[in-house]
């Protein structure tokens, strides 16, 4: 068997586990998609078809050809049932997962590859991109591998779907306007936003000392916040101070209306970590992508 | 023989008296119907605009904001809030720590985020020595200079120096501002082309109303009657008196509580005299005998519009110390500027302003409390003393009620400051009674004033100290 | 003094406190007036104020519940209408408060301009030219002469939309009086057309008006206006020369240093101070030696401008530390010190 040695010569990159661990790996990284707002791929791997005789060794083979093959970021399960493997991509979406086990597939046409040159072999593989804290993994394997035993042909990717839907997650959002119409204007366009993934949560505020003596802004939600650079009693300056001393100001989102063009005031805000500013007046359709597009940007 | 002497001399005075009321009357009330003409005018103007006046740096002027602080723990840092609020497009706020033995600078340090910082400052006045100057982390425009102790007008020199902008606008650490305060004040300026140096905003009492981080809410009413009793004085003071002088450019008083200078004028005369009381009326009596001696086309006007708010004194003795310190200061004023009276080469400064505040402003205290004696001996002295006991009683009615109760409803018509019509009830019934008691005080007070001055004015240094002066003396 | 009688006396006094007392009834009254109204306008805008929203983002036509039946509703739409202007720039939102004003307020604005109150016409003519309602013919009834310049200033704001043709002459006729902060104002609304053909006749505007329109220039950021700027650098007047320094400042585009050079030792000050800023927009080894002139001057504005300008170059510490090392004038290397210690600030 030569083929062995010369698998050898490609480093493992990422990690290997063991079926036991499976469960509890699948956990952490379900657990971690919500809080990084990043999807996870689970691929089930699976032979059509290969040599029954030396079954233990090519199997053995294909492991150590998988590790090589994938990010260090990414977790390999030889699965006890035979000739299956299981892959967790993370943080990868569905579209990054097909382009890799297409790369894989593409590789045995490559001279290079000696497992595929050795080896009669042929793979199927089912893809699920996890986007909320439901999926279970034995449901997915089930579901790939009905997928598997309708195909006629081999080498085809399959899709289960069943838990690609992202959890809505509840943003708030703070507009602080001392114009009352305004106010209401903003409040208007933001729930009348269409938004898939994100549910809104909106309180208005007509000055800065309102908004920062409710409790509002304490919650872990990520939180928009729409304000004026001047306003009565603390203005837009002094609540962007208070917001970045708390523990964890990334979570909010700062967009900065301002009827005044000072540069310093500008430079010095985004300095401060303000994240968007808006010249009144401004356009509402745009204000409404920008809004969009920050969300969007939530989910990598 | 003895008789006739007393009777002569009661006629005497009497007459006095009596051309002196009718004279102050016939003023006021010319004052009054200019005030009304003015207000008219504006009545019902919807100020609403879509470009926001003034709010672009185009149109308008750098500010620098000076606030003289010693020993103002408790309002400083409110203070600095009402002045970071304010709907203007370029300012700088320099706090100037005049050697304050509180804790003054440590609440604007921590605050604030102050950081100290280099900066050679440019002498263009003379000064006591400045120690540090901070800047604040969270507002880089918030400027903190500690300096050695030498009074407000030092203190208010120093920020001068500081101040890098061309106008300067000096503030009371007390005074609370609108947020369109500022731009109110540099209104005539930006409209007129500069040709006005100097303005000053119309200085409302906080007392009674809701003021919170700077910001000015519904006035309700205030129960103290001194309190009460101010507010109608401070009405009265804008109405008769300010927006007709101003019209005239005879503006001789504008409050140190919020006024704005063109910087150049001010160092050009040599910024604040640092040994006067009255340092803010003194400066503008400068800037006016400045621009007459120079024959400029400049003016120093007086805003209408409310613009600060200022916490006036609750308890008779705070009250009485405040207004002798007025009095004293404005007689110091025009002391030490006497030369400009009845000198027609100072105009209608000369002519007209001087000589209207020599007489009413500043010796009238002294003929009317004579006329409160006088009516009081003449209703002892009965006879035909008694008509001119009731003639001078009527007169002091028509001047101390009736005059007050109109620009109560004036106001009231024009800008509705308060808007419950029991406040309004309130203010003219005790408009109603200062004659009685409120008037005869302040009489009282600013011949004490008068007292101090005479008596002062070989012992200048005591009074180089402390600088609590702000509103109208009248 | 018997001819002041105690009868006469008491006759003035109880004729103004009756004077007083009907003032008084008549404020109270007004204010019970004003309430009122408030408080129709406040039920209005509470119950329009989302259909105004629907109507102005969706293609809709209008609803109406929206058109204005009394005075109360009409200053709750003039309300609305003005803080959608204030804050939001959609042109259909603009085109369609500018159809229903049209349709709907005019009238209501016309009879506003009739009015023999200052005030009144003013509030008019303030709205005509917000929502910009038709009606040429009836602004063009205020002669110049007996117009307030308030008025006058408005009646331009129209007639930059309404008379464009006639737009110069009426600037003309109309702006006698007019400061610099009402020509900025005015400008500053008007579009680049106009703003154009104003180019070719500006000497014929006062000074005031010419200062303004310099100012404007410079806020538009406009490349396209640089030679009408340079050109203006060699106006006779000292105040002229300085605003367009400035004007090409705030452009930020410098073509061509030799039409510069001059200024640097120009016996006013304020056009040294003005170049000390205007240089900053070069690289610093292109303009090393004027800013060594100008550290040195003897104005304190200039020196600290230059030091600042300086300080924000990214190779500006560098420069004045040796500055500080070779110069020997005090003032300017007490200048170039403040800068270093604060790190270029």
């Amino acid at each position: 068997m030569v083929y062995s040695n010369a698998l050898d010569t490609t480093e493992a990159k990422g990690l290997l586990a063991t079926e036991d661990k499976m469960h509890a790996i699948f956990q952490l990284l379900k657990a971690n998609v919500f809080r990084s707002r990043s999807t996870l791929s689970v691929i089930l791997l699976q032979l059509d078809n290969y040599p029954t005789t030396f079954k233990k060794t090519v199997e053995k083979d294909i492991t150590q050809f998988l590790q090589s093959r994938i990010r260090e970021s990414d977790i390999l399960i030889k699965l006890s049932t035979p000739s299956e493997w299981c892959i967790f991509l993370s943080p990868s979406g569905e579209e990054e997962a097909t382009a890799f086990i297409q790369r894989l597939f593409n590789s045995r046409e490559d001279k290079e590859t000696i497992l595929f040159q050795c080896n009669e072999i042929s793979f199927s593989a089912g893809i699920a991109e996890i986007g909320n804290s439901q999926a279970a993994l034995d449901e997915i394997f089930h579901s790939a591998r009905k997928l598997f035993s309708k195909q006629k042909e081999s080498w085809t990717i399959e899709f289960v779907n069943t838990y690609k839907v992202k959890e809505v997650e509840k943003i708030r959002v703070s507009i602080i306007e001392d114009d009352n119409i305004f106010q209401k204007v903003l409040l208007l366009a933001l729930t009348k936003l269409p938004l898939k993934q994100f549910k809104l949560d909106i309180q208005t505020f007509s000055d800065g000392y309102e908004f920062l003596q409710s409790d509002w802004y304490r919650s872990s939600h990520a939180h928009l916040i729409i304000m004026n650079d001047i306003l009565p009693k603390k203005n837009g300056f002094e609540v962007l101070y208070a917001l970045r001393k708390l523990p964890n100001s990334k979570r909010f989102i700062t967009f900065m209306m301002t009827k005044k063009k000072v540069e310093e005031d500008m430079l010095y805000a985004y300095e401060n970590g303000v994240d968007q500013y808006l010249f009144k007046p401004f356009n509402l359709r745009l204000f409404e992508a920008q809004v969009k597009r920050v969300l969007s940007r939530l989910w990598s | 023989m003895l008789l006739s002497i007393l009777n002569f001399l009661m006629l005497f005075f009497g007459n006095i008296i009596l051309i002196y009321m009718i004279v102050v009357i016939f003023s006021y009330s010319i004052m009054l119907i200019f005030a009304s003409i003015e207000l008219r005018k504006k009545y019902k103007l919807n100020r609403t605009e879509i470009e926001e006046d003034y709010i672009d740096v185009i149109y308008t002027k750098p500010v620098s904001i000076i606030v003289p602080a010693f020993n103002e723990e408790v309002g400083v840092v409110e203070s600095i809030h009402s002045l970071l609020s304010l709907r203007y497009p370029l300012t700088e706020i320099i706090v100037v720590n005049d050697g304050s033995t509180d804790l003054t600078q440590e609440k604007v340090i921590e605050q604030f985020k102050m950081k100290k910082i280099e900066k050679i400052l440019r002498a263009q006045l003379p000064t006591k020595k400045v120690l540090s100057v901070y800047r604040s982390e969270i507002h880089p425009n918030l400027l903190l200079v500690e300096k050695e102790n030498g009074g407000k007008a030092d203190a208010l020199n120093v920020g001068i120096n500081i101040a890098q902008y061309p106008y300067f606008c000096s503030i009371d650490g007390d005074s609370l501002l609108q947020e369109q305060a500022l731009l109110h004040v540099m209104k005539p300026i930006i409209l007129s082309d500069e040709e006005v140096i100097a303005t000053g905003g119309n200085i409302r009492i906080a007392n009674g109303l809701n003021v919170h981080f700077g910001s000015v809410f519904e006035s309700s009413n205030s129960s103290n009657l001194l309190v009460v009793m101010q507010i109608v004085e401070y009405l009265r003071a804008f109405l008769l008196g300010r927006i007709a002088l101003s019209k005239l450019n005879l503006v001789l008083i504008i409050s140190g509580a919020f006024s704005v200078f063109s910087k150049k004028w001010v160092v050009e005369v040599g910024g604040y005299s640092t040994h006067t009381i009255g340092e803010d009326m003194e400066l503008v009596v400068k800037l006016q005998r400045f621009i007459k001696e120079k024959k400029l086309k400049k003016r120093i006007e007086f805003v209408p519009d409310p613009v600060c708010f200022t916490e006036a004194p609750q308890s008779l003795g705070v009250l009485r110390k405040q207004r002798r310190r007025w009095h004293q200061g404005l007689i110091e004023s025009l002391w030490k500027h006497k030369n400009i009276t009845f000198n027609p080469k100072f105009g209608s400064i000369g002519t007209v302003a001087f000589p209207y505040f020599w007489l009413v402003e500043c010796l009238g205290p002294l003929i009317e409390l004579g006329g409160y004696i006088y009516v009081i001996v003449c209703f002892f002295l009965g006879d035909i003393y008694l008509e001119f006991a009731i003639i001078l009683s009527l007169l002091f009615v028509l001047y101390g009620s009736l005059l007050s109760v109109a620009s109560i409803i004036l106001e009231a018509w024009s800008t509705n400051t308060y808007p419950k019509r029991i406040v309004v009830i309130r203010l003219i019934f005790m408009a109603l009674t200062e004659i009685f008691w409120y008037k005869p005080l302040t009489l009282l007070w600013r011949l004490e004033g008068i007292m101090y001055f005479l008596r002062g004015r070989s012992e200048w240094g005591n009074m180089s100290r402390v600088g609590m002066s702000k509103g109208p003396s009248r | 003094m018997m001819y002041l009688s105690i009868e006469l006396l008491i006759r003035i006094i109880v004729v103004l406190v009756v004077l007083l007392i009907c003032f008084g009834i008549y404020v109270a009254i007004n204010g019970l007036r004003e309430n009122y109204r408030n408080k129709g306008k406040t039920t209005y805008l509470d119950a329009e104020q989302e259909n105004w929203y629907t109507y102005f983002s969706s293609a809709g036509e209008i609803s109406e519940s929206l058109i204005p039946k009394t005075t109360r509703e009409i200053q709750g739409v003039e309300e609305i209408f003005i803080s959608y202007l204030k804050n939001v720039s959609d042109p259909t939102i603009k085109e369609k408060i500018n159809q229903f004003s049209n349709k709907y307020l005019r009238e209501h604005y016309l009879t506003l301009l009739r009015s023999k109150k200052w005030s009144i016409r003013i509030n008019g003519l303030k709205r005509i030219a917000n929502f910009e309602i038709e009606c040429l013919e009836e602004c063009q009834k205020f002669k110049g002469k007996n117009t307030s310049k308030e008025e006058n200033f408005q009646l331009l704001k129209i007639f930059s939309f309404l008379n464009r043709e006639n737009f110069e002459d009426e600037l003309l006729n109309r702006s006698t009086g007019f400061s610099e902060y009402e020509f900025k104002k005015l400008f500053v609304s008007i579009d680049e057309e106009l703003l154009g053909r104003i180019i070719t006749n500006i000497e014929d505007l006062p000074k005031a008006g010419q200062y303004a329109f310099i100012d404007i220039l410079g806020s538009k950021r406009d490349m396209k206006y640089l030679d009408f700027l340079e050109s203006q650098l060699l106006n006779e007047h000292q105040e002229i020369r300085i605003r367009t320094l400035k004007a090409i400042h705030s452009i930020g585009v410098v073509r061509e240093l030799e039409k510069y050079i001059d200024f640097v030792k120009s016996p006013f000050w304020e056009e040294r101070l003005m170049m000390a800023k205007l240089l900053g927009n070069l690289p610093l080894n292109e303009t090393a030696s004027h800013f060594r002139v100008l550290l040195e001057d003897e104005s304190w504005w200039v020196r600290s401008q230059a030091a600042k300008t300086i300080g924000k170059d990214k190779d500006g510490l560098d420069y004045l530390k040796n500055f500080s090392k070779t110069t020997g004038d005090k003032y300017a290397m007490e200048m170039a010190n403040e800068i270093l210690l604060n790190g270029g600030n």
